[in-house]
C-alpha cells in the first residue's frame, strides 16, 4: 500500500496539491458516488473481459479435466489424467527446453538490439523519417505472412537466401535451413527477432523521449561522459520502458504461434516444437487428444503467471527500497538522483506511461547534449549517420523486397533453383488478376470494417476505465489493472474451442458483431493499459478547474482528458488496429464462411495455400495490399497527432 | 409400398436417362423434383465441403443455388473450408455438438464406430448407392454397413522427367527397386534428384503405402492387425534409407521434404528425374503449370517379381451425421449432387478421378484421366476402416520423416508408430 500512495502522489501530484480546494460538501456527494460508479466505468471492459477471455479460460480448464476422443467427443472426467499424459510425452523435455531457449533469446537479443537502435533513431538525421517508417513495415505485415515469406526465403532449392549466399561465394551448395535439425530453430530464432524489433524499438523510443533534456545538462554540469549520462540518466529513466518491452514481449514470444508453425510445424519430429505449437499438435495432428492440449495450455497460462508475477513483483518492489541507491551513484550526483528516483511510480502507471509518448517519437526533435563529441565526428555525422540509417532500412525492408519482386514472378521464375533475384518477365498483371482470383475486395473490406469497428469498441470501453483507474483509488483497482494483463497471457489457440462454443451459443458464427465483440475482447487490455499510463501523468489540475466550474465527470473526460490524452488514443488506435488486422487463429475460426465472403484479408489468402500448390506470387500480392491500408492508416493519423500534440501542450 | 415401387421406376428411368443423353436426364430430374414435392422434406440442412482449390467455394455456390431453387422446401447452410481448417474444425464442431448434416473430409470410421453417422443407405437413391466403384464401397464398409460415401478419388503412379532419363542413358521406367536404385543413383551423376522421396508430414502416408505394398508389407495383416513394425515393412524404410544416406541418390533431408512445395515443385522446375506423382488433371494443371518438363507415368516399382502390380488410391468420403429427421433432405441433396452433369462438373473442374462408374465412363475420353482410371481397379487404400486409422495417419505423418535422418532407429520409429496404432493415441 505505501508504494502505491507514493506512486501516486509522483504520478499526478496534482491530487493531493488541489484537493483542500474543493468545497466539502461536494466532496462528500462525489465521494459517495465515486464509492459506487467504479462500475458504471469499469463494467463494459470486464464485461468484454469475461466474456472473450475469462469464459473460454474456464472452457480450457474444464476440458483439461475430461477425456476426450480423437474425434472430439467428450467421454466423461477424467481428473488429473490428461497431465499425466502430457507428463509422460517423450518429448516434453526437449519441448520445455525449446520454450526456454526461444523465449530467453528472441526476448534477450530484442532488447539488446532495440536498445541501441532506439538510442540511434532517435538521434536526428537527413532521412530519419524514412528509417522509422521502413521500421513499420515489418510490423504491419500480418505474422503469417511474415513467417510464410521467410519459408519461402529459407527454401533450400528455390530460396533467396542460398542464392544471396552462393552468390557471394559464402556457401558452394544449397543449404536446407528450416528443415535441417541443425539449422531450423535458429532460422526461427532469427524470425522472431526481427519481428519483435520493430514494436520494442518503439516503445524504447517512447521511453528516450520521455527524458527530460534538463537531465542530461544536469549530468553535464555534474561532469558525467556521455556513458555516464547514459548510464546514470538514460538507462534508469528507461526502465519502465523496458519493463513494458520484457513484460509484453515474453508474453508475444511465448504465445508466438505462427512463425512456428508457418515455418517448421509441418516438419516430422518435434525438434522445433514450443509447448504453444506442441498443444497445437497435440490437440490437431500428434495425439488428436484436446484434453491432454488443453492440460497443457493450462500449464502454459500459469506458467507465464507466475514468470511475470515475479519478474513484475521483483522490479515494483526494487524501486522503493535498492535500486535507486544502486542506480544514482553518490552524493556528488545529488541533484540527478532526486529527479531519477521521483520518477518512481506505481509500477503499472509508470510502464504504460512510458508507452505514452510513443507518437511523439516518430515526429519530436531528438535532444542531445553535444558537449562531449569529438570534431571528427561531427563532420562525419552528416553522411555517416544517413548512411546506417540506409543500412538499418535496408536490412528491415529486403524481405519485403523479396516479396513484391516475388509477388512479380510467373510461377516457374518462382521455383527458379537457385532463386532469381528478377522476374525474367515482371507479371504486373498478378497485381490485377489476383482481384478475381479471390474476393480479394471483399476481404478487404472486412478487415477493415471489423479492425475497424474493433478498435472504436476498445476506445469507447477502454477510455472510461482507463480514465477512472488513473484518477481514482478504489478497492479492487490493482485486481483490475493486473487482470487487463493477464487477459494477456491466454494464447488465442488455447481459448479457440472455448470461444467457439460461446458464439455457437448466441448464434453468432460468421457474423460480424461476434468477430468485432472478441477481437475488441483481446485488444482491450493494451489499449487500458497505455492510456492508464498516460492519462496519469496528465496533471489533473485542469480537471478540477472544469469540475468547479460544474462540469460532471463524463464531460470532464470528454471535454478536457480526451483533447489532452490524444497522442494516447492515437497509439491505441494503432496498435489495436494492427493487432485486429493481423489477427489470425480466432478470425479463422470464428469468422470462415468462405460461400458468403465472410472472410478477413489474413484468413482469406489461405486460399492460395492450396492442396497441392502454394501460389506464392498471388500470396505475396495479396500480403502487400493488405500492408497498404496499415501504412495509410499510419500516414492519417500521424498527422493528427502532431496536431494533437500542438493542442494539447503538455507539459 | 407404393412409393419404393414409384422410385424404382424412377431408377430405371434415370439410367437409361444417362445412356439416352441430356434430354433424358433433364426429365428424371425433373420428376425427382416432383418426387421430392410429395415428400415435402423441409428445413434446413448444414453442409460443410472442403476446398480443394479456388474453383471449390464457386463450384458449391452454384450447385446450391440450383438445388434450392428445385426444392424450395430445403434450405441449403454451405460452408467451404480449406483442408487445414478443416482438420482443426471437424473435432471442434464434434467437441461443441454443431456437427452438419454433411460433411466432405478424407476419414469417416471413427465417427462411424462412434454411432455418429447415418449408414449411406439411408440417405442415399439405390441408382446412386449401386454407381459406385465396388473397391470404394469396400473400402467404406464397416460390419456390412456402408457408411462413408465416396467422393472423389486420386490414384500415385512413378513420375519420370523423360530429359532427365535420357540424359542418364535410361531406356525404360525402372519396374523394380533395384533398377529403381541403379537408375536413380545414375540420374544424380546427371545432375538431378534421382528420386524425390517426400516423407515430410504433407502426405507421408501415401509414400510410405507405396514402399510397403511394393515390398508386400503393409499397414494391417489379411486379419486387419496392425503391422507397421513388420519385417517387410522395417526392409522397406531401410531401403529408402540406402538410397538416401548411403546412395546420396535423393534430394537431402527426404524426412522433411513435403510433396507439393518440395518434389513436385522441384519436379516441375525440372531437378528432379523421377518421384511419386498423381496421373491426374489436378496434378497436369496445377503443379506442372507452366512447366517444360516433359513427363511420363509408371506403374510402382515392386521388389521382387512375385509382389503384383498395384496403385495407392486415395479416396475423400462425405457422410451424412445423424440429426434424426434430416434423412429425407440429406438424400435430395446428396441425389442432387451425384447427377451425372453435376458430379461431373466437380471431377472435371478440379481434376480428380470419379468415384462412380457412370462418370467413369464418361471421362474416358481424356487421355490424361485415362491412365488414372485405367489404374482404379489394382488401386489398394489406407485402412480406412480401422477406427485408429485418423491416429495412425497424423502420427505417421508427424513421425516417419524423423526415421530418415542418418542417426535414426528405424526399428524404433515403426514400433512407436505401431504403438501408437494399437493404443489409439
Amino acid at each position: 500500500m505505501p508504494d502505491q500512495m507514493a506512486g501516486a502522489t509522483v504520478v499526478a501530484p496534482a491530487v493531493t496539491s488541489s484537493g483542500p480546494t474543493v468545497l466539502g460538501a461536494r466532496r462528500h456527494l462525489r465521494r459517495a458516488m465515486r464509492r459506487a460508479s467504479p462500475l458504471w466505468w469499469l463494467g463494459p471492459s470486464l464485461a468484454l473481459i469475461v466474456a472473450v477471455v475469462l469464459y473460454p479460460a474456464y472452457e480450457l480448464v474444464r476440458t483439461s479435466l475430461e477425456t476426450i476422443s480423437s474425434i472430439g467427443l467428450t467421454e466423461g472426467f477424467a481428473g488429473l489424467q490428461n497431465f499425466r499424459d502430457l507428463f509422460a510425452e517423450p518429448a516434453l523435455p526437449h519441448v520445455v527446453y525449446n520454450t526456454v531457449l526461444w523465449v530467453v533469446l528472441v526476448v534477450g537479443v530484442t532488447i539488446l538490439v532495440s536498445l541501441p537502435l532506439a538510442q540511434f533513431l532517435n538521434k536526428r538525421f537527413a532521412g530519419r523519417r524514412l528509417v522509422r517508417w521502413a521500421l513499420i513495415v515489418p510490423w504491419a505485415a500480418s505474422l503469417v505472412m511474415t513467417a510464410t515469406l521467410w519459408r519461402y526465403i529459407y527454401e533450400g532449392s528455390y530460396g533467396m537466401l542460398n542464392a544471396v549466399l552462393g552468390d557471394l561465394g559464402l556457401i558452394h551448395k544449397p543449404i536446407f535451413w528450416y528443415e535441417n535439425q541443425s539449422t531450423a530453430f535458429w532460422c526461427l530464432v532469427f524470425v522472431g527477432i526481427i519481428v519483435s524489433i520493430p514494436f520494442t524499438t518503439y516503445v524504447f523510443l517512447a521511453g528516450l523521449q520521455a527524458i527530460a533534456p534538463d537531465l542530461y545538462e544536469a549530468a553535464a554540469v555534474d561532469g558525467s561522459t556521455p556513458w555516464q549520462a547514459y548510464k546514470r540518466v538514460t538507462l534508469p529513466l528507461l526502465r519502465p520502458a523496458l519493463m513494458v518491452a520484457v513484460v509484453l514481449n515474453t508474453i508475444y514470444v511465448f504465445n508466438s504461434f505462427p512463425i512456428i508453425w508457418v515455418i517448421t510445424g509441418k516438419i516430422p519430429g518435434d525438434f522445433t516444437d514450443t509447448t504453444i505449437t506442441f498443444m497445437y499438435k497435440i490437440a490437431f495432428t500428434y495425439r488428436l487428444d484436446p484434453g491432454e492440449a488443453a492440460a497443457l495450455g493450462v500449464l502454459n497460462v500459469a506458467f507465464l503467471i507466475l514468470v511475470i508475477g515475479l519478474y513484475v513483483r521483483r522490479v515494483g518492489t526494487g524501486d522503493a527500497g535498492a535500486a535507486p541507491k544502486a542506480r544514482a551513484g553518490r552524493g556528488r550526483h545529488s541533484l540527478l538522483r532526486e529527479r531519477v528516483t521521483g520518477a518512481a511510480g506505481s509500477l503499472l502507471e509508470r510502464s504504460g506511461a512510458a508507452l505514452a509518448p510513443l507518437w511523439r517519437a516518430v515526429t519530436a526533435p531528438a535532444r542531445r547534449p553535444r558537449q562531449a563529441l569529438g570534431r571528427g565526428w561531427w563532420r562525419a555525422r552528416p553522411w555517416l549517420l544517413p548512411a546506417i540509417g540506409a543500412v538499418v532500412a535496408f536490412f528491415f525492408l529486403a524481405p519485403y523486397l523479396v516479396m513484391l519482386l516475388s509477388a512479380l514472378k510467373s510461377n516457374i521464375d518462382l521455383f527458379h533453383s537457385p532463386a532469381l533475384y528478377f522476374p525474367t518477365h515482371a507479371e504486373w498483371a498478378n497485381f490485377v488478376s489476383v482481384w478475381s482470383q479471390i474476393p480479394l475486395a471483399s476481404y478487404l473490406l472486412n478487415s477493415l470494417l471489423i479492425a475497424g469497428a474493433s478498435t472504436l469498441l476498445v476506445l469507447t470501453v477502454s477510455l472510461p476505465a482507463a480514465y477512472y483507474t488513473a484518477r481514482h483509488r478504489f478497492f479492487g483497482r490493482k485486481a483490475f489493472l493486473y487482470l487487463i494483463l493477464v487477459t494477456q497471457m491466454f494464447a488465442p489457440v488455447a481459448l479457440v474451442v472455448g470461444i467457439y462454443r460461446e458464439v455457437l451459443s448466441v448464434n453468432g458464427q460468421d457474423s460480424y458483431w461476434a468477430i468485432i465483440l472478441i477481437e475488441a475482447g483481446f485488444a482491450l487490455a493494451f489499449a487500458t493499459w497505455i492510456m492508464n499510463g498516460y492519462l496519469a501523468s496528465i496533471p489533473v489540475d485542469v480537471e478540477e478547474a472544469a469540475r468547479v466550474d460544474g462540469a460532471g465527470p463524463l464531460r470532464t473526460m470528454t471535454r478536457v482528458v480526451l483533447p489532452l490524452a490524444k497522442p494516447a488514443i492515437v497509439t491505441a488506435v494503432i496498435f489495436t488496429f494492427i493487432q485486429v488486422w493481423n489477427e489470425f487463429v480466432v478470425a479463422e475460426t470464428i469468422f470462415n464462411d468462405p460461400t458468403n465472403n465472410r472472410e478477413t484479408l489474413t484468413v482469406g489468402i489461405n486460399a492460395f495455400v492450396g492442396l497441392y500448390q502454394t501460389q506464392y506470387n498471388y500470396l505475396f500480392v495479396a500480403s502487400l495490399i493488405g500492408i497498404v491500408p496499415v501504412v495509410v492508416l499510419f500516414a492519417l493519423i500521424e498527422r493528427h497527432l502532431v496536431s494533437g500534440l500542438t493542442a494539447g501542450s503538455i507539459k | 409400398m407404393k412409393t419404393v415401387r414409384q422410385r424404382s421406376v424412377m431408377a430405371a428411368g434415370l439410367s437409361v436417362g444417362l445412356v439416352l443423353g441430356t434430354t433424358a436426364a433433364l426429365g428424371s430430374t425433373a420428376g425427382a423434383a416432383t418426387r421430392a414435392a410429395n415428400a415435402a422434406p423441409s428445413g434446413t440442412i448444414n453442409v460443410v465441403m472442403a476446398q480443394y482449390s479456388s474453383k471449390t467455394a464457386p463450384y458449391w455456390k452454384a450447385l446450391v443455388k440450383a438445388f434450392e431453387k428445385k426444392y424450395p422446401t430445403i434450405k441449403v447452410d454451405l460452408r467451404v473450408i480449406d483442408w487445414n481448417t478443416l482438420l482443426q474444425q471437424v473435432p471442434t464442431m464434434i467437441q461443441t455438438h454443431t456437427q452438419p448434416d454433411i460433411l466432405n473430409f478424407n476419414n469417416y470410421s471413427t465417427y462411424a464406430k462412434a454411432g455418429l453417422l447415418f449408414p449411406a443407405k439411408e440417405v442415399l437413391s439405390p441408382q446412386v448407392e449401386a454407381d459406385f466403384f465396388s473397391t470404394f464401397k469396400k473400402a467404406d464398409t464397416i460390419g456390412g454397413t456402408q457408411y462413408g460415401i465416396p467422393w472423389i478419388a486420386s490414384v500415385r503412379a512413378l513420375g519420370y522427367n523423360k530429359a532427365a532419363l535420357a540424359k542418364a542413358h535410361i531406356s525404360t521406367p525402372p519396374k523394380t527397386w533395384a533398377q529403381l536404385q541403379a537408375d536413380a543413383v545414375k540420374a544424380t551423376k546427371a545432375g538431378y534428384y534421382g528420386y524425390c522421396l517426400p516423407l515430410g508430414s504433407e502426405e507421408a502416408q501415401a509414400e510410405w503405402s507405396l514402399w510397403m505394398w511394393s515390398n508386400g508389407g503393409g499397414w494391417v495383416n489379411a486379419k486387419g492387425q496392425w503391422t507397421i513394425n513388420s519385417k517387410k515393412n522395417l526392409q522397406a524404410l531401410q531401403f529408402l534409407r540406402t538410397l538416401s544416406n548411403t546412395d546420396h541418390a535423393t534430394e537431402p533431408n527426404p524426412g522433411d521434404t513435403d510433396r507439393t512445395s518440395g518434389c513436385w515443385a522441384d519436379f516441375a522446375a525440372g531437378k528432379v528425374a523421377m518421384t511419386e506423382i498423381m496421373p491426374l488433371g489436378t496434378f497436369a494443371v496445377s503443379s506442372m503449370k507452366g512447366s517444360k518438363v516433359k513427363w511420363g507415368s509408371a506403374p510402382w516399382p515392386v521388389a521382387n517379381s512375385s509382389i503384383k502390380p498395384f496403385t495407392l488410391g486415395v479416396q475423400d468420403v462425405l457422410m451424412a451425421f445423424k440429426h434424426p429427421g434430416h434423412q429425407a433432405m440429406d438424400k435430395a441433396f446428396l441425389d442432387f449432387v451425384y447427377q451425372k452433369s453435376n458430379y461431373l462438373n466437380f471431377v472435371e473442374r478440379e481434376g480428380f478421378l470419379p468415384a462412380t462408374n457412370s462418370a467413369a465412363a464418361a471421362l474416358k475420353t481424356n487421355p490424361v484421366d485415362a491412365t488414372g482410371i485405367a489404374l482404379l481397379p489394382k488401386a489398394k487404400f489406407y485402412p480406412l476402416t480401422n477406427p485408429n486409422w485418423t491416429v495412425v495417419q497424423s502420427a505417421v505423418q508427424s513421425q516417419l520423416g524423423t526415421a530418415m535422418a542418418p542417426s535414426a532407429n528405424p526399428a524404433q520409429v515403426l514400433s512407436s508408430l505401431q504403438k501408437d496404432a494399437l493404443t489409439g493415441r
